[in-house]
C-alpha cells in the first residue's frame, strides 16, 4: 500500500531556497536514519541535472502549484518510502517531459526505493494523486506537517 | 508486430508506465505492438536498430544518429487524455505509415 510509504516524521515544511539546499537538508535527515547511502546526495543531484523531475501542473488545472518527484537509482537507497516537502519559497526545477523548460515548484515528493526487482507502482499511484485538481488544491491549503501527512494517507 | 523501445533515466520505472499505457491504448486501437523498456545510458545504436519506433520520456541526445521515428512519450505519465492523446495519435500515424 502506498499509504505505508508516507511517514509522519518524513513530511516537512521547508524555507530552503535552492535545489542544492533542500537536497542537502533531506539527505542529512535520511542519512542520519540510515535510509540512504552516503553517495545519495551526489547521486540525486546528478540525476536531477541529467533527468529533471519537475511536473508542470497547469494541464491539470489553472493556478495549481507545481511539483517535482526527485529520485535516484535503487543502489543509493536503503528503504522504500516517500518524503514529502512543502516549500514556503518556490524553487526552480526543470521539466521532466521538457527538460529545457524551467518551472517553479512548491511541493516535492522524494521517491526513495531500494527494490531493484519488483516493478514499483509508486510512480503511477503518486501521479494519479498529483493529477487530481481538487486534491492538490486541498493539499495547498494545509499549513502544518501533521495535517499534510493525515491528508496524504487518506487520499493517496 | 510493431516493436517499440521506451526509455527513461531509471529509478522509478517511468518507461514501464509508458510501456503499459502504449500497449493498452494501441490494443484498443487494434494495433499489434510490443514495447520493451530500457535505461537511457544502456542504449546503443545496435539496440535502437532492432526497433521500429523509439519513445523516450523526453527529448534525448545520443552520440549516434537515430534512424527510426521518435515520439516523446512523457505526457502519457500525466494519465489525462488531454496530455496523452496527442502522443497516442502521433504513434498511430507512424504505425500506419510503417504499414507492417
Amino acid at each position: 500500500m502506498l499509504q505505508s510509504l508516507f511517514k509522519k516524521d518524513l513530511v516537512y515544511i521547508s524555507d530552503k531556497n535552492t535545489q542544492e539546499e533542500i537536497f542537502e537538508e533531506i539527505y542529512n535527515i535520511l542519512l542520519e536514519r540510515g535510509l540512504v547511502t552516503e553517495e545519495f546526495k551526489e547521486a540525486i543531484i546528478e540525476r536531477e541535472k541529467n533527468f529533471p523531475t519537475g511536473l508542470d501542473l497547469s494541464p491539470v488545472g489553472n493556478g495549481l502549484p507545481n511539483v517535482a518527484i526527485p529520485h535516484t537509482e535503487t543502489e543509493y537507497c536503503k528503504s522504500k518510502l516517500v518524503v514529502v516537502v512543502k516549500l514556503n519559497n518556490s524553487i526552480v526545477f526543470n521539466n521532466m517531459i521538457e527538460p529545457d523548460k524551467e518551472l517553479k515548484v512548491n511541493y516535492l515528493f522524494f521517491i526513495i526505493n531500494d527494490e531493484k526487482t519488483k516493478q514499483s507502482n509508486v510512480l503511477s499511484r503518486l501521479m494519479s494523486f498529483i493529477t487530481e485538481k481538487e486534491k492538490i488544491e486541498h493539499l495547498d491549503k494545509l499549513n502544518s506537517e501533521s495535517d499534510i501527512y493525515e491528508f496524504l494517507i487518506k487520499n493517496i | 508486430m510493431i516493436k517499440i523501445l521506451a526509455a527513461c533515466g531509471a529509478g522509478i520505472n517511468s518507461s514501464h508506465q509508458i510501456k503499459t499505457a502504449i500497449e493498452n491504448e494501441m490494443k484498443k486501437r487494434k494495433y499489434d505492438v510490443s514495447v520493451d523498456t530500457i535505461v537511457v545510458k544502456d542504449i546503443t545504436q545496435e539496440i535502437m536498430n532492432k526497433y521500429d519506433i523509439f519513445t523516450p520520456i523526453s527529448k534525448m541526445k545520443f552520440s549516434f544518429k537515430i534512424d527510426i521515428p521518435v515520439v516523446e512519450a512523457g505526457p502519457i505519465l500525466y494519465r489525462i487524455p488531454a496530455m496523452a492523446d496527442p502522443v497516442y495519435d502521433e504513434l498511430e500515424n507512424i504505425i500506419r505509415d510503417l504499414n507492417k
